[in-house]
């Protein structure tokens, strides 16, 4: 059949993966701020911005590379400024998180006008891309080649993050202490970790991620800024993190679910199906893919909750707090 | 010492915070001195004090975004035309993308210090309605959508929508001599592709136009359409066009507003055809110009045009609100951009094929189909039929 000559494409595959990098991006900035016990909701501002960033600074200095780098420190800065209102200043964070995100919505745009008289694309604008990534002899391999190699540098450093990111949670001390601190900040605290530090650094890390997936929006995917660039990947991202349980695996496998349902609504869309049912697809796939996760968590429960009634000595007590 | 430096940026983000929601995407127009809105609403901007013709009327528009590079900057060119030619008095009043914030807007400005209000889009057609009855007096012009006259509704309002069919049969036309000839990225394959913002008629409209364009030419031409469910999401829209590309499309046209800016992109990288949409995409990118080679031309709706052509008709007298029109190539609301791009990257016998064709429509020798109308299990029917 048609859908699925289509569907097995290489081209399809480097789709999914093309569509999977933004919101893998927006999931590791949800994941690590869930995992120290915050939610980042301004994760789709801080994209937006950086976005925004992204394509300026590269074209006020001519480098891909320290537009980038502008991005993730303006990402960095949001996430640091929502962590002060939120933990030293006390204000709620989600309103802080929707706040933001009212905010940046317009204020791209503003910015975008202050900087290039432009209100609704930055297309005059001389900005950089970042270069795609041909991996010596991987790219040699048909088919696989043709799907994994020749995409843009931020995608393979997506990859590297999450498998990073495992590192950091599970084998490092810093990675311990932001999930203790995610788990209970008073325990945390008893032993001597000061949780606020902790939380500011998730948050800081989180902007850092949300940046990321802002440039490869707007430096990668597109060459150029466009209000509303982002068009809500920041809170799929988000949802994916959820979705994935917080973990760098699940959170992968999540974007990449989503990265899917997007890329076969894409390719099926022109094909004869009810256009309003091609685009409710990633959503169904969602609640599919929720109803699976709250069963496969129940089935769960049961020897989790036994384990509880006979406390046995816990390995990360055994690590170096 | 830190913190109060923390303070100081924090109190200034809030201070930035409280100023973009005050004014969202708007700034005054070059040809208004005082910011818009608020002036408006406190209703102390200067009336019409001189008019340099003598019955040139006072022209508001009020739109999202005055620099979209689509209707509501072809709109505010409009405004600009009517000041250099009749010395209008106009404005621009930008309300940003909320549409809560249209209802209210347009109240404050209507009441009799402008001559006539000017909107664009269908968003505006429910407030305007709502509107409209509360100012018997102030007059409204509204493109690109109808209103209702039934039994005298709206009887100070006039509205223009446009034959987008007409524009797009050329575009087909223009599509299907492209497919089938044997120009530098054509392939074999007689296939083009639309990527449309959404199913609606709005868009079907162009969709069905277009189809016939490329069948005019060779029945054998498939179309094949797909909806990018957004008129923003340009990465989706350049997703879909790659999708069309590779599956043997070798030209795409871009029904699908700044979303369809994903879709010249997706042209570029694989070095295929497209077709603008609304303004002159070619120009938009002539700092690109390998982009702007590969986007033969475009489908114009002339906001501008239009206004000018109201406001004659209001000027002459010859303007009947409480009813509607709709432009087409006769009004010379829509046409094919006639830039450098298209005459040097289409062939003279292709242009004068679609020369050829406009005036056949304009004779009324061709009628165009239109989705205004006809059933949508007749449009579903007639966009799968011309699938590959």
């Amino acid at each position: 059949m048609k859908v699925w000559e289509l569907i097995f494409s290489t081209t399809f595959l480097a789709t999914v993966i093309r569509m999977t990098t933004p919101i893998l991006f927006a999931g590791l900035a949800g994941l690590i701020a869930s995992q120290a016990g915050v939610m980042n909701l301004a994760v789709e501002s801080i994209m937006l911005t950086s976005a925004l960033a992204g394509v300026l600074i590269s074209a006020w200095t001519g480098s891909a590379w320290i537009g980038l780098l502008g991005a993730v420190l303006i990402g960095i800065g949001m996430g640091f400024v929502i962590a002060y209102t939120a933990f030293t200043l006390h204000a709620d964070m989600v309103l802080n998180g929707v706040a933001f995100n009212l905010m940046m919505t317009g204020g791209t745009v503003f910015l975008l006008y202050v900087a290039t008289g432009q209100k609704g694309t930055s297309t005059g604008v001389p900005s950089k891309v970042l270069p795609t990534v041909n991996i010596p002899l991987l790219k040699d391999i048909p088919y696989v080649g043709e799907v994994l190699s020749g995409h843009n540098v931020l995608t393979y450093i997506a990859v590297a993050f999450t498998i990073l990111m495992f590192y950091f949670l599970f084998k490092t001390k810093i990675g311990l202490r932001i999930r203790m601190v995610g788990e209970n900040p008073a325990a945390a605290e008893s032993v001597g970790i000061n949780s606020k530090k902790i939380k500011y650094l998730a948050m800081c890390l989180s902007g850092m991620f949300a940046a990321l997936g802002g440039a490869y929006m707007s430096m990668a995917y597109m060459s150029w800024f466009q209000n509303n660039i982002t068009a809500g990947r920041g809170f799929i991202g988000m949802a994916a993190s959820a979705l994935g349980g917080n973990m760098p695996l699940g959170t992968l496998m999540a974007s990449l679910l989503f990265g899917v349902a997007d890329a076969v609504a894409n390719t099926i869309s022109s094909l004869n199906l009810p256009s309003e049912l091609v685009s409710m697809l990633p959503y169904v796939i969602t609640i599919i893919g929720l109803v699976y996760y709250s069963i496969y968590l129940s089935k769960r429960k049961a020897p989790a909750s036994k384990a509880k009634e006979e406390p046995k000595p816990s390995e990360e007590g055994k690590e170096t707090i | 010492m830190s913190k109060k430096i923390l303070c100081c940026v924090m109190a200034a983000l809030l201070a930035l915070t409280v100023v973009l929601a005050g004014c969202g995407a708007e700034t005054p127009d070059s040809s208004s001195s005082v910011p818009a809105e608020d002036s408006a609403a406190s209703g102390d901007a200067s009336e019409p004090a001189s008019e340099p013709a003598a019955d040139a009327p006072s022209v508001l528009l009020v739109c999202g975004n005055a620099n979209d590079k689509s209707f509501a900057e072809s709109a505010a060119n409009g405004l600009k035309e009517l000041e250099a030619q009749y010395g209008c008095e106009t404005k621009v009043v930008e309300i940003g993308s909320d549409t809560t914030k249209i209802i209210p807007t347009l109240e404050d400005v209507s009441g009799g210090e402008w001559d006539l209000i000017v909107t664009v889009g269908f968003q505006y057609a429910e407030p305007l309605a709502e509107v409209a009855p509360q100012f018997p007096e102030q007059k409204y012009l509204i493109c690109d959508t109808q209103m209702d006259y039934t039994d005298g509704a709206n009887a100070n309002v006039y509205s223009v929508d446009y034959k987008g069919n007409e524009g797009a049969f050329l575009s087909g036309a223009l599509a299907a001599m492209v497919t089938t000839s044997d120009m530098e990225n054509a392939n074999p394959e007689k296939m083009v592709g639309f990527v449309g913002g959404m199913d609606m008629t709005l868009i079907n409209d162009f969709v069905i136009g277009f189809i016939q364009g490329a069948h005019e030419i060779d029945p054998e031409v498939k179309v094949s359409t797909s909806y990018v469910g957004s008129f923003d999401d340009s990465a989706k829209g350049k997703e879909m066009a790659n999708t069309l590309y590779n599956a043997g499309c070798d030209l795409v046209y871009n029904g699908a507003g700044n979303a369809g800016l994903g879709v010249l992109d997706a042209a570029k990288e694989q070095n295929k055809y497209a077709i603008g949409t609304d303004s002159d995409q070619s120009l938009m990118f002539a700092d690109d110009e390998v982009k702007a080679n590969l986007i033969l031309t475009s489908q114009l709706k002339r906001i501008d045009a239009t206004i000018l052509t109201v406001v004659k008709g209001m000027m002459d007298g010859s303007l009947q609100f409480g009813s509607g029109a709709t432009f087409g190539i006769k009004e010379g609301a829509i046409g094919l951009a006639d830039n450098d791009y298209y005459k040097a990257n289409v062939s003279q016998e292709m242009r004068d094929k679609v020369a050829e064709l406009e005036g056949k429509v304009l004779s009324g020798e061709i009628v165009v189909d239109t989705a205004y109308g006809m059933e949508t299990d007749a449009i579903k029917a007639a966009i799968d039929a011309a699938r590959p």
